[in-house]
């Protein structure tokens, strides 16, 4: 499911990407991230994480390569069996992501900077999973907090409030979760992923995450 | 601009004719294939990543020398020269694996760790505290480990063979003087110190670090919480008393203070629930405690904890030497009461000194005053006249201070490597008086200095092998003499799941103060009297551990020679350091988180064989303190929906030696097999915007009989040649606690049930 979801995201990204001229720069990030679409083993994602690596290496003033670099890292870590080790790799992705915030052209753009603060929310969260019950007390008021500030630089970021949602929901009640509420922020976040359709990806802005907050809209038999 | 972009393809596509393709294969040193290797031709984007089998592959018009970055977490990076022209290369690579925290081998012989900042240790700082019976007492949730005895009829934590004195509990770093609460003898005593500020414990059963001193058998090393991660308020109401408290986090997040009051009353307990004991005062106690926590510059953190304890308890019970009258109308009855005060402060500093160097330095305080009183008195509570019992009314007085100072410093060295040294000095002040009746009949004094060095270094050799090396002299200005205790310990990793570790040590322990300083009251110009010396033990440890996808299983093996315990055959004769011992055995802990579907579960079983020569025995026996087969079952299984959990423990130990006056032979007897079961449960809920925990407990549920040894009479009065005798049990078979826990302003539930379970 995920997969597809990703798959579906760079699909428009790569072919919105396609109408433009671009530099080397581009060309390389579009058609790594492209690979993401039909990547299925762990060689495979490795194999992109390492080229966004490489490009990461000549290009020290893009926040682009470092950002989907720790978001293939988050998003299998989500799937592998090994918390212990996928959290490890997560943590050591977690001072490159930081360090992407103070890049002049990330310091120019507010909504960059909200796109990095919701990963750097999710980072957390799967961080927690390596033992959830210990761990939350230290990473969910992290996870919380990234996300205040990732919404209060760009409220219509959807990305936000699918996270923002996804922790209530999957947060039992007596430790501060709330299903009621949950959907709200996901229906919320849905419209603003509607709307972010309609409009033509730049930059390599992050586009993922509807096919997720329409996933669990469904597993609440909306 | 169509147009412009397909003649750029097409000006591609000529050039990739160029292209040469580089190939090969990633081993490690044993020649097994790394996968996901990024191989890269540095200032340019062309380069691969190595697949399962550890191939790889990439195509390049770069040409000329070039330089390849070959890197992968875990493994020290590379850089060749390739020269390139028009031929395709195959490059082979051979990794060298970096020595990382990580995958590095721990040493874990002796030690149980419950952390979790760490990773890989056998517990979390939770689970110390949910462990059902151990009513928020981490000492009580130590005893489901192995190593430990059931010994809950005494003070202290008796491990391995040893008595409670030899396990010392270190609070960020420095020693504690009185870590258990006001005891009547025969019904145990609780450890002073909430769960709850605690984020790491390490319970080790043996072979520690050269930091830590003064602890012949076993050292609890604890280290408290930092920063709260929000102001917050906190009130508790239960069965036996009420709490309240607020912790305020500054705006800047740099600094944190808090004061919590604790009152404690099982009068009420006490009159609902029938106790074997007749109790004059029940345990009452007021509790005060502060903190403060500070953020200073990048990396210093200062932490200061204190409180000031007040208890007093009392009670009534059989005296058994009357027993032996065999006489319904001379049956007495024993009083013994005590008031004691406790104040306790620790002030901790750690920092780093640039990035190669780390600076720990710790500083506590603390006092503790006794006041005892025990009376003979007849059935209607008068003072006794019996000319058979000289001792009729007593009290002794107890004080002592308590000051040490510490620090560490440590050097970190590339590969993981490092050295620590530092420095200990303790200043100690004891002084009891005893009286029978109004006359006073010894005072005991004793003052102590004690310092001493201590240096260790970690040596990582691979990530397989590592070892520790250390030495600590000590020196005791009452004994007048410098030891040396060497400890080693080493780990080797034989699979990714399984590891050895080996431990060494010498372990050296004053003798208590009491002896000390009777030695020295009578008449130096006339006697010198005898000089004591330290009292020694040789720890020897091997230690099995496997570990695999939430599994755990641990192995251990030791033996440990006692030397120069203290040996005092009567209260008129000196003391001596000649007493000897040895305790061996084998232990095993199993943990599983996996197997059965949101239960965790772990059982522990310790075999000993434990004997000594010390205080009054006559010859070398098995001490009454020690049981040869010790297990416990610990479960736990929370419904997250629900919000409700069940904790429960198990714990066996087979009967234990005491000494029956009526048979011939010294410390022949055997108590009956002890049997304990504890439950708990626990429900989550908001109210209002407080978030309330509620806590149901119960231990010995199943009212199984405990015998803990026996108390004989001291003097044969109806001269039939037998003494009477009583058991030695808990106060009441059983013990249920009912709770609520709320707390303002922050989601303390982990920490809040952990408090109380």
């Amino acid at each position: 499911m995920k997969k597809l979801i990703i798959a579906f995201a760079f699909l428009i990204l790569s072919s919105a990407l396609f109408a433009q001229e671009k530099t080397k720069f581009q060309q390389a990030m579009g058609s790594t991230l492209g690979k993401m679409a039909t990547a299925k083993t762990a060689d495979e994602y490795q194999a992109i994480a390492n080229t966004l690596a490489r490009i990461a290496d000549n290009e020290k003033e893009e926040w682009a390569p470092v950002y989907y670099n720790a978001f293939i890292t988050t998003f299998r870590s989500f799937e592998t069996e090994n918390k212990v080790a996928a959290a490890a790799l997560v943590a050591k992705a977690d001072p490159l992501v930081l360090s992407t915030l103070e890049l002049e052209t990330v310091k120019a753009d507010k909504n960059i900077q909200s796109e990095i603060h919701t990963l750097l929310a999710m980072m957390y969260n799967a961080r927690m999973m390596e033992n959830p019950m210990v761990l939350g007390a230290k990473f969910m008021p992290l996870s919380a907090q990234a996300l205040g500030t990732a919404a209060g630089l760009n409220a219509d970021n959807p990305r936000v409030w699918l996270l923002k949602g996804q922790n209530l929901f999957y947060t039992p009640e007596a430790f501060g979760g709330d299903k009621v509420k949950a959907k709200e922020l996901l229906q919320k976040a849905l419209l603003l992923f509607e709307k972010e359709e309609k409009q033509e990806a730049q930059n390599f802005m992050p586009r993922w995450g509807k096919g997720q907050a329409e996933s669990i809209l469904k597993q609440m038999g909306k | 601009m169509r147009f412009l972009s397909t003649l750029s393809f097409i000006l591609l596509s000529l050039t990739s004719v160029a292209q040469i393709t580089i190939s090969g294969k990633v081993i490690d040193k044993k020649g097994l294939p790394v996968p996901g290797v990024n191989i890269g031709i540095i200032g340019s984007y062309d380069g691969g990543s190595s697949n399962k089998d550890g191939l790889y592959s990439f195509t390049t018009s770069e040409k000329g020398i070039q330089k390849i970055k070959i890197s992968m977490i875990g493994f020290i990076k590379q850089e060749i020269e390739l020269d390139l022209g028009t031929k395709s290369i195959v490059q082979n690579i051979t990794l060298k694996e970096k020595i990382s925290k990580l995958k590095a081998v721990r040493i874990t012989a002796g030690a149980f760790e419950a952390s979790d900042e760490k990773q890989g240790t056998s517990l979390s700082s939770l689970d110390m505290v949910t462990t059902a019976g151990s009513n928020g007492d981490n000492y009580s949730a130590m005893k489901t480990l192995p190593g430990a005895q059931q010994t809950n009829e005494r003070e202290g934590l008796f491990v391995r063979g040893g008595t409670g004195n030899e396990t010392q509990t270190y609070i960020d770093g420095t020693r504690v003087r009185n870590p258990f609460g006001a005891t009547i003898p025969d019904l145990g005593s609780r450890g002073r110190f909430t769960p709850f500020i605690f984020k790491g414990t390490i319970f080790s059963t043996g072979g520690y670090s050269a930091l830590y001193g003064q602890a012949l058998s076993s050292a609890v090393i604890l280290s408290t919480i930092d920063l709260p991660k929000k102001s917050s308020a906190n009130l508790s109401l239960t069965s036996v008393g009420i709490g309240g408290g607020y912790q305020h986090l500054t705006k800047d997040k740099k600094q944190s203070f808090g004061l919590n009051y604790n009152f404690t009353n099982l009068g009420t307990y006490f009159k609902l629930i029938k106790q074997n004991v007749d109790f004059i005062q029940a345990p009452k106690s007021h509790q005060l405690d502060a903190n403060y926590r500070a953020k200073i510059g990048k990396t210093g953190m200062l932490k200061f904890y204190g409180y000031i304890n007040g208890t007093k308890t009392g009670i009534r019970r059989q005296n058994i030497t009357s027993l032996d009258y065999n006489d319904v109308n001379k049956e007495y009855k024993d009083e013994y009461s005590v008031d004691n005060t406790n104040a306790y402060g620790n002030l901790s500093y750690k920092t780093f000194l640039g990035n190669k160097w780390l600076l720990k330095a710790g500083y506590s305080i603390s006092k503790n005053t006794d006041a005892i009183e025990t009376r003979i008195v007849t059935q209607d509570n008068e003072l006794i006249q019996d000319m058979n019992f000289p001792v009729r009314q007593t009290s002794i007085g107890g004080d002592n201070f308590f000051t040490s100072g510490k620090f560490v410093l440590e050097h970190f060295l590339p590969k993981e490597n490092a050295i620590r040294f530092g420095a200990e000095y303790i200043n100690q002040i004891d002084e009891q008086t005893n009286a029978i009746g109004n006359f006073s009949i010894s005072e005991l004094y004793e003052k102590e200095n004690y310092t001493s060095l201590f240096a260790e270094s970690d040596i990582y050799i691979t990530n397989n092998l590592a070892g520790k090396i250390g030495i600590r002299a000590e020196h005791s200005q009452r004994i007048g003499k410098v030891n040396f205790a060497p400890r080693l310990s080493a780990a080797y990793k034989l699979t990714k799941a399984g590891q050895f570790s080996a431990a060494y040590g010498l372990f050296y322990q004053n003798p208590d103060f009491q002896y000390l300083a009777s030695n020295s009251s009578l008449n130096q110009l006339i006697d010198p009297g005898i000089q004591l010396d330290y009292q020694r033990a040789e720890h020897f440890i091997l230690n099995y551990l496997y570990q695999k996808k939430g599994r755990l299983l641990r192995a251990e093996v030791y033996n440990k020679e006692y030397r120069n315990l203290i040996k005092n055959e009567s209260q008129n004769n000196y003391a001596t350091s000649t007493g000897a011992g040895y305790a061996r055995g084998f232990e095993l802990f199993y943990r599983d988180k996996t197997t059965l579907k949101g239960i965790d579960y772990w059982l522990s079983y310790s075999f000993i064989d434990s004997k000594r020569d010390f205080l009054n025995f006559p010859k070398e026996v098995q001490p009454d303190f020690v049981a040869n087969h010790v297990a416990s079952l610990v479960f736990k299984k929370f419904w997250t929906k629900k919000t409700f959990g069940i904790n429960g423990t198990y714990t066996y130990s087979s009967g234990r030696p005491y000494n029956d006056l009526n048979s011939g032979d010294f410390m022949t007897g055997r108590t009956i097999d002890y049997h304990t079961v504890g439950l708990s449960l626990n429900y989550l809920k908001n109210i209002g915007k407080a978030f309330t925990v509620f806590v149901f407990s119960i231990n010995n549920p199943f009212n199984f009989k405990q015998v803990y040894g026996y108390n004989y009479a001291q003097s044969d009065l109806n001269g039939d040649g037998q003494f009477a005798r009583k058991e030695i049990t808990p106060a009441a078979r059983q013990f249920v606690f009912l709770g609520m826990f709320m707390s303002f302003g922050i989601d303390r539930s982990q920490e809040v049930i952990n408090n109380n379970l």
